[in-house]
């Protein structure tokens, strides 16, 4: 569980959150990981929607850059 | 101490992961200090995550002219992903973006954005904008957004924005600080007016803890003018923050400081 709070923090936590109960660690797991899950979607949809929104003739600039 | 409390810590730690602060009760027995490097840790990795598509994002910003790239901002662009593609612009890019936006999405991008990670941004944008801005996030009690960015506005856009607020505002602020070392120099620009607010405040919104930390926090000087207001401002507060004290919700350093 702990590998799992490390894993998304890129890091060891600190140790008073390294010493937290399993369920707690996994607890907190859990919330970076929908945090991080929920910024992906919105990423998804944002280059989407940017894609739609340049004006036309910017639009194979911005598809070029953003790699859509 | 203001802003180093556990609870504080727990609001912007919830505020970061978008659930409510009783969700993280759980980290209750956690120092503010350990709180705040986990928080930090966040904060990098879920940037660091998507660093490649906020690169893309800033780059694109910079490739068509501005006013383009703040419409488009403005209008798909959702403030979290603003707010993390805004670290990676240049200061001066950054303050014509922020020109051409309205207040309210400029809220909404303060309100996602760690100034902590682009202090650079924050710093040149004008104080006009930023007490517009203030104001825009004190009426949607944004309290734990505005604590961190006091850290890293100018001095110009600090007194802009103190004198746009209200003393429960600014009480409810101080609570929140991440840093502290700007307390003085906030105390400095507060009216008396303002100050009657913070005891009044402090009083009908039961914000005993929030008084509590903050006179603790105060060098003497501001201190005393706290107890000065105290004494001019009638029978109800001053009763308020004896019974507050009674009650053991006004710690004794506090009320000693103000009830001289």
């Amino acid at each position: 569980v702990s590998d799992r709070l490390s894993e998304l923090l890129g890091t060891e936590p600190p140790a008073e959150i390294a010493a937290l109960p399993d369920r707690t660690r996994a607890q907190l797991a859990q919330l970076v990981g929908a945090a991080r899950a929920q910024q992906g979607r919105d990423l998804d949809m944002a280059f989407a929607a940017v894609i739609k929104t340049v004006p036309l003739p910017l639009r194979p600039i911005a598809r070029r850059i953003l790699g859509a | 101490m203001v802003g180093s409390s556990v609870a504080s810590e727990i609001e912007k730690l919830a505020h970061q992961l978008g659930v409510p602060a009783e969700q993280l009760a759980c980290l209750d027995p956690i120092s503010p200090e350990q709180l705040r490097e986990l928080r930090a840790q966040i904060g990098d990795a879920l940037f660091e995550a998507e660093r490649h598509r906020f690169t893309r994002m800033a780059l694109l910003s910079k490739a068509v002219p501005v006013a383009v790239a703040a419409k488009v901002s403005e209008a798909v662009l959702p403030p979290l992903l603003a707010a993390r593609t805004a670290e990676l612009f240049d200061p001066h890019r950054a303050v014509e973006m922020v020109a051409r936006m309205s207040d309210a999405y400029l809220a909404n991008v303060a309100a996602a954005m760690d100034p902590s990670r682009s202090p650079e941004v924050v710093v040149a944008i004008p104080p006009e904008r930023v007490a517009l801005v203030g104001r825009e996030l004190a009426r949607r009690r944004e309290w734990v957004v505005m604590g961190a960015f006091v850290s890293f506005v100018s001095p110009a856009a600090l007194r802009a924005a103190v004198q746009v607020l209200t003393g429960e505002q600014l009480l409810r602020i101080s609570f929140v600080l991440d840093d502290t070392n700007r307390l003085a120099e906030i105390s400095e620009l507060l009216s008396d007016r303002q100050v009657d607010q913070i005891l009044q405040a402090a009083m009908r919104h039961e914000l005993w803890r929030e008084l509590d930390e903050l006179v603790g926090e105060l060098g003497d000087k501001h201190a005393d003018r706290l107890a000065e207001r105290l004494d001019v401002a009638g029978a109800e507060v001053c009763s308020a923050v004896t019974a507050a004290h009674a009650a053991g919700r006004l710690g004794d350093v506090a009320y000693g400081r103000l009830a001289r």
